[in-house]
């Protein structure tokens, strides 16, 4: 191999060092920073906390989300709380476990609703968009 | 036919791609970490707060040991019921995953005054903090006295 040959190579090899390191330091910088996944996980901790406000109420009570989760579709069950953008896969879901004393039961589905409530009627904990 | 000269530039560079190369590979794994630190710093929860709300169920729900009349059902807030104040009980309110319940909140339950403890299913003795709530406890008899109710909180085995 001659100089020049060698040479060129190597500036061929730095230019695909560089440009993957700027790949990934933005797709990185993307997958941790955006706002939405920020956002998900906000807001399935203080539905999280709602809930468990709610267990801890004797009577019934009902509670609006005060913030707007019209970009998300919200699943309540049992065992946790899930909170995602409808077209994203399931690995990109947030999901809280949820931990109801015997008899309670947790239900609800919402998608892409900004006002979103929390509702306790007898046992039960209802996820539903709020009535005006 | 390389001559000298470029084979001591060709090694030269060589050598300075794989210092590089591992100099590169340290910034990005370090940003990486500071990336995964900032995005914890905007979605941490003080657990204080967390088992705040979680403990609420012990004083406030009847199907944990908050007191209901059996004639009118009106649970009364912060009265709990001696006779409920069981392992039992403790399970049906709140319990963790037999397999990884450890990694979740687990706590231990003391009544001060009836010295009473009872413990949740993956609770270790790992303390993390201690909350107290002051309470009135009816026993059977139907006799109504002050107590505290001390919650000691593992936050999670890791």
């Amino acid at each position: 191999m001659n100089t020049k040959a060698s040479s060129v190579l190597l500036m061929i090899f730095e230019l695909l060092a560089v440009i993957l390191v700027i790949y990934l330091v933005i797709s990185i910088s993307e997958a941790y920073g955006s706002s939405l996944t920020v956002q998900k996980i906000n807001a399935a901790e203080e539905m999280r906390m709602m809930i468990d406000t709610l267990v801890g109420i004797p009577d019934d009570a009902l509670v609006q989300y005060p913030k707007n989760l019209s970009l998300f579709t919200l699943t309540l069950t049992n065992d946790a709380i899930a909170i995602y953008q409808s077209t994203e896969p399931q690995n990109l879901w947030v999901m809280r476990s949820i931990t109801l004393p015997k008899n309670h039961v947790a239900e609800g589905t919402v998608g892409n609703i900004s006002q979103v409530c929390l509702e306790k009627k007898h046992k039960k904990i209802i996820l539903r968009a709020c009535t005006p | 036919m390389i001559t000298k000269k470029a084979q001591f530039d060709f090694t030269r560079k060589s050598i300075y791609w794989m210092i590089a190369g591992f100099i590169l590979t340290i910034v990005v794994v370090a940003y990486v970490f500071v990336l995964a630190g900032y995005n914890s710093k905007l979605t941490y929860v003080d657990p204080k707060l967390r088992a705040e709300f979680l403990t609420l169920r012990f004083v406030n729900n009847p199907d944990c040991f908050s007191y209901q009349d059996q004639e009118t059902k009106i649970t009364t807030s912060s009265i709990i019921d001696s006779t409920k104040f069981t392992e039992q009980q403790l399970y049906n309110c709140y319990h963790t995953e037999q397999g990884e319940g450890y990694n979740d909140f687990n706590f231990q339950l003391v009544l001060e005054n009836e010295k009473k403890e009872i413990l949740t299913n993956n609770y270790f003795n790992k303390n993390d903090f201690t909350l107290y709530k002051e309470v009135l406890v009816r026993n059977q008899k139907g006799a109504i006295q002050k107590d505290r109710l001390i919650i000691y909180v593992q936050t999670g085995i890791r």
